[in-house]
């Protein structure tokens, strides 16, 4: 709808009731004291343990850390821009399958792959068991190949992150590159030359954004770095924690991981520079570059091996393998196990939609400074790692604890409660910004046709906004409950005793040797995952498909 | 003193009554903005009343109308709405407190709600009975009657339009505004839109102050004309009294097309024999 208005003029300053700032102001407080109490409590003078930790540890978490960032990023840039720009630009076999499928290994948890890929390829795994067999002398010479190395880590965080840079750079150049790479093409620009002339540095910030997202999940990862016994600063500080009980030096690893982060963060912003996402504007895609014979199958075959290996492959052998165990692992324990995660994913989701609805609809109504600053600071917890939050959340209970609940009796720590409050700060942004999307697409003056007729804000939020963008609100709380069914770490770290998710109970069998039997709880993960990843590509998508 | 000739049905309010509206001394500057969006903007609407308020584009029309509404806070001055401080030194109504019925350029319909229930919004505050039978003689206020059930993306531009007038116009405003209502409607169904909210918002006697582009919606529809320039009303009187004695260039521009008779244009004896017969 258009609103003929000047943009900055919105709804006025005190047109909102204080009580509305002052419940935002609370819940961003709530939600960033987690985050805070790390970098406030690594200022405290260290104690012995940190002084090992971080002589004979620090170097080789840092450097591992170091390496996974610039290995995966980079492998993760070539798929995705790669990808991109033969879905956006050319035409050969098999184009709109793949600009669709190319989607599908984002439904697939980093760790989930590592282990599939270790009980595959691994020395006692099928392939390397055929090899030995098949080729003549194999067996005889040893043919053990070590698949459990830090740079196979690497190449599996490629192959299922990519998305994350093809889903942007795509929309990019299919929003608009079209008369600019048609310009360059009409003055004579071969192909490669317009990719590199024109195509990544028109598609740069989006590449750039989409890298950063991918090193977030890279740094956040906890399951494949354990698995593959590879120590970073994940799993250092996992180690602090439950194997040294040494909380001071989780914090101070936590402490270092964010700056690591936030060094990142620096990075994509200063690279970005001026550009912007542009999202806007009508999709037209230029003429594609028609690839036939030869060329077009190496061009389906460049799209078609990311998906094989980053979705297809580990599917397929999770089925095969869930085929043989689903009959004893199936059971009613299972089915509790499936609620117990669908549940808490989904009560994360719903607390999140509704503080991401409260934030947004106040920030948007109550234009100031504080109201805008605060709800940035509540997103801050979608680029802090995981198992930062997690000892973030577990400093302050441990405080709250003991102050309220005094010696024995634990209100906070290892209960549902903080589990859930940690979801809450770290998956908060999911839910934010496509909600406060959606209530930038209502626009301001319903709201204030709705107030003109005497209903106040939260009648007209709940009369006006939360009928209208019941989809909205719908798909942002199911982005939550997937990405808490693929959490690992931070539920590792909070869980209450005994006390099992399908993601922790899966990766618990797999570090137990028993990967077979892992099978059908990481399948329902990456199932649910898979359809949600599947109808809201579909459904978000589906305007600018409808014009070719 | 205003002249009245051209509405025969509106009598000339008792000036011992207090305005309906009043703005005393109204600024508004935007934060960011190198001038003031309104300046010193005296204005009273009377009982009954129509005022139209004119001006180029951008000269801060539309922010009046939302200062009045209580969708822009001002930075001098004060608002009244029957007497009462709505917006001035200290004091703020929200928007839902005022009683001020707006009809948007847009309409600003709920898209999800049929169009009884857009009526039936602002009438929160009364028993379901009685709500029913406004929303039933609202509806036939603007002609609407049987389209109660309907959506409003099943109405044409016109009867949205009749729907938005419905709705601002049901939990009985103590002051209406209208916000360019003719702009979003082809030209052809104008003039009778214009002719039928005319007759509705002088049957319903609210007073109202409208902001429009067309000089013909001036002469047809005002009781008196604001001019704004630049955030300031530099005139404001009769439309027969502005056209024959323009305070300005702009406002002479402005009232130039009624002087020069043409095949499309009215002259202005005309329009003044038009509106006396059609409202008597």
């Amino acid at each position: 709808m258009e609103i003929a208005l000047p943009r900055n003029w919105r709804l006025a300053v005190r047109s909102l009731p204080w009580g509305w700032t002052a419940v935002s102001l609370v819940l961003v407080l709530l939600l960033a004291i987690p985050v805070i109490t790390i970098p406030i409590g690594a200022l405290a003078p260290a104690g012995e343990a940190w002084a090992h930790v971080s002589e004979t540890l620090l170097p080789s978490y840092f450097g591992n850390t170091l390496f996974l960032v610039l290995t995966s990023g980079t492998i993760a840039a070539v798929i995705g821009a790669g990808t991109a720009w033969l879905v956006a630009m050319c035409d050969f076999p098999g184009r709109r399958l793949f600009r669709w499928a190319l989607v599908l290994p984002l439904a697939v948890p980093a760790y989930m792959a590592a282990y599939v890929y270790s009980g595959m390829v691994g020395v006692t795994g099928p392939i390397q068991r055929m090899i030995r067999a098949v080729v003549p002398g194999a067996g005889d010479t040893l043919f053990y190949w070590n698949v459990m190395r830090i740079e196979v880590v690497a190449v599996l965080f490629g192959l299922v992150l990519f998305p994350y840079v093809y889903l942007p750079a795509r929309a990019l150049l299919e929003s608009r590159a079209g008369p600019t790479l048609e310009a360059a093409r009409v003055l004579g620009r071969g192909h490669a030359s317009v990719f590199w002339s024109i195509g990544l540095p028109l598609a740069r910030p989006a590449l750039v954004g989409g890298v950063a997202l991918v090193l977030m999940e890279v740094v956040n990862d906890y399951g494949a770095v354990k698995y593959y016994g590879v120590p970073t600063f994940t799993t250092g500080i996992f180690r602090a924690w439950f194997s040294l009980g040494d909380l001071d030096s989780a914090i101070r690893l936590s402490a270092m991981l964010m700056m690591l982060v936030l060094t990142l963060l620096v990075i994509e912003r200063w690279q970005r520079g001026q550009a912007r996402y542009v999202t806007s504007g009508e999709a037209s895609r230029p003429a594609p570059y028609r690839l036939r014979g030869a060329k077009g199958l190496a061009a389906a075959l460049f799209c078609a091996v990311p998906i094989a290996f980053g979705f297809l492959l580990p599917v397929l052998q999770l089925i095969l393998w869930a085929l043989r165990t689903a009959p004893q692992v199936v059971d009613g324990r299972f089915v509790r196990l499936a609620a117990n995660s669908l549940g808490l994913a989904g009560l994360a989701g719903l607390i999140a939609v509704t503080i991401a609805l409260v934030l947004s609809y106040t920030s948007r109504l109550d234009r100031t400074d504080i109201t805008r600053a605060a709800s940035r600071v509540a997103l801050l917890g979608y680029s802090v790692p995981g198992a930062v939050i997690a000892v973030g959340v577990l400093t302050v209970s441990i405080f709250l604890d003991g102050i309220f609940g005094g010696g024995a009796r634990l209100i906070l720590t290892g209960t549902v409660v903080a589990l859930v409050a940690a979801y809450v700060v770290r998956f908060l942004a999911v839910a934010y910004l496509p909600v406060e999307a959606g209530l930038e697409r209502v626009g301001t003056n319903l709201t204030e046709a709705s107030r003109m007729l005497g209903a106040r804000p939260l009648r007209t939020l709940l009369r006006i906004e939360v009928p209208l963008l019941r989809g909205t609100l719908v798909a942002a709380g199911t982005l939550v409950v997937i990405d808490v069914l693929k959490e690992l770490p931070l539920t590792l770290i909070l869980r209450p005793f005994n006390f099992d998710t399908l993601a922790t109970r899966a990766f618990q069998l797999a570090s137990d040797e028993q990967v077979a039997e892992s099978a059908p709880a990481a399948l329902l993960v990456i199932l649910c995952a898979t359809l949600v990843v599947a109808v809201l590509h579909r459904t978000l998508d589906g305007k600018p498909d409808l014009g070719r | 003193m205003e002249n009245r000739t051209l509405v025969a049905e509106n009598p000339p309010a008792a000036p011992s009554r207090t305005p309906a509206l009043a703005l005393e001394g109204v600024g508004k500057r935007y934060p960011g903005a190198d001038c003031d969006a309104l300046r010193g903007i005296d204005l009273e609407i009377r009982d009954r009343e129509l005022v139209a308020v004119v001006g180029q584009s951008g000269c801060g029309k539309t922010t009046m109308l939302r200062i009045i509404a209580g969708l822009e806070v001002p930075d001098t001055g004060t608002v009244r709405i029957g007497g009462k401080v709505v917006a001035g030194p200290g004091t703020w109504v929200a928007p839902e407190h005022r009683g001020v019925g707006m009809v948007f350029q847009d309409f600003a319909l709920f898209p999800h709600l049929k169009v009884e229930q857009n009526i039936a919004y602002g009438l929160n505050h009364l028993p379901r009975a009685a709500r029913k039978d406004r929303i039933q003689r609202m509806l036939e206020l603007v002609d609407l009657e049987g389209l109660g059930s309907r959506y409003p993306h099943q109405l044409s531009g016109g009867q949205q339009q009749r729907v938005a007038l419905a709705r601002s116009l049901a939990p009985e405003p103590k002051v209406l505004l209208l916000d360019e209502p003719f702009s979003n409607l082809d030209a052809p169904l104008k003039a009778s839109l214009r002719d039928g909210l005319t007759k509705v918002i002088r049957r319903t006697g609210v007073p109202t102050l409208l902001v429009v582009h067309d000089v013909e919606d001036v002469v047809v529809l005002a009781n008196r004309v604001a001019v704004l320039r630049e955030g300031r009303i530099v005139q404001q009187g009769s439309p027969i009294g502005l056209c024959q004695n323009p305070g300005d260039p702009y406002t002479a521009r402005f009232f130039e097309r009624l002087r020069t008779p043409d095949a499309n244009r009215f002259p202005i004896e005309a329009i003044e024999e038009e509106t006396g017969a059609g409202t008597s």
